[in-house]
């Protein structure tokens, strides 16, 4: 009788450890599937932060290429109203000579 | 069987059994967790590729309006010199003496008589004076000429006159204010 119910107590205490076992494993699946929403949601957040940083900082870099553009138009301008000067009168001189030729 | 392997063999089988359990909890996990992944990259991709977009056309933007301004600003300027030069070559051929406006009075006649039959010219009334011409509120230096039956008229005023000659002389002009600049200016800018 006494071996039985030692018997008995082994296989309680291993249907106890499988119990625990299988709870333990359907638990890690539980939590990994509960991840799923939150892992998305992060790697969305990366990706926009990712792709946050690299437009600012290809705005940034076309800004100071417009500034460069920009001020390229004020160095134009100086260069034109430099020549221009020079040869403002052989222009007027032109006008003149093609209004002075008649017309038609 | 002696008790001792009937516990031993009782053991065995659960933990036995534990091993299975665990193999098919890690089975399940690791498809779990290569669906999410897969979910992960393409969540992470999608967003980069339709921020990628944005990426390229917002500095090109830029850019562009940048150069918009720039030729705007160039263009402006030229058109403002050539408009000056315009003016300046007016004042100066109404500030002649009146015999060098009468004999550019006459010049214009002549020519314009050339292309009307029967003409009669006609010359504002401040000039009356300097041509042989009825006098009429033209408002502007130079003649009209039309026929007797007043079906021709050449218009030979001043305004007139630049106005025909006009995008060939302003490029005319142009070339006379800028070829130098051009060649300075065409070799750094983007």
């Amino acid at each position: 009788m006494k071996e039985l119910e030692q018997i008995k107590e082994v296989e309680k205490t291993v249907e106890q450890s499988v119990e625990k076992a299988k709870r333990d494993a359907e638990k890690r699946i539980e939590e990994l599937r509960a991840s799923r929403s939150e892992r998305i949601d992060n790697a969305r957040e990366i990706a926009e932060r990712k792709m946050d940083e690299e437009i600012r900082s290809a705005e940034e870099n076309a800004r100071n290429e417009a500034e460069r553009i920009k001020s390229g138009a004020a160095e134009e301008i100086a260069e034109l109203e430099k020549q221009s000067g020079k040869n403002f009168n052989r222009a007027v001189d032109l006008i003149m000579d093609e209004f002075l030729k008649g017309g038609e | 069987m002696a008790l001792e392997e009937i516990k031993k063999r009782i053991l065995e089988k659960g933990d036995e059994e534990i091993r299975k359990i665990d193999a098919e909890a890690r089975k399940e996990e690791n498809n779990i967790e290569n669906s999410i992944k897969a979910d992960e990259e393409k969540v992470y991709k999608d967003v980069v590729d339709k921020r990628r977009q944005e990426l390229e056309l917002i500095p090109k933007r830029i850019i562009s309006n940048a150069r918009m301004e720039k030729k705007f600003r160039v263009e402006s300027k030229k058109a403002e010199i050539v408009h000056n030069v315009f003016r300046e070559a007016k004042k100066k051929i109404l500030e002649m003496d009146d015999k060098e406006k009468g004999r550019i009075l006459k010049n214009l006649a002549e020519d314009a008589k050339e292309n009307v039959r029967d003409p009669v010219v006609y010359v504002d009334r401040r000039y009356s004076n300097l041509i042989n011409a009825k006098a009429r509120n033209i408002g502007d230096f130079g003649v009209i000429v039309e026929s007797k039956d007043g079906l021709m008229r050449v218009d030979n005023t001043l305004n007139s006159v630049i106005l025909r000659m006009g995008p060939d002389l302003k490029a005319s002009v142009m070339r006379v204010l800028f070829e130098d600049a051009k060649e300075k200016i065409s070799k750094p800018t983007p």
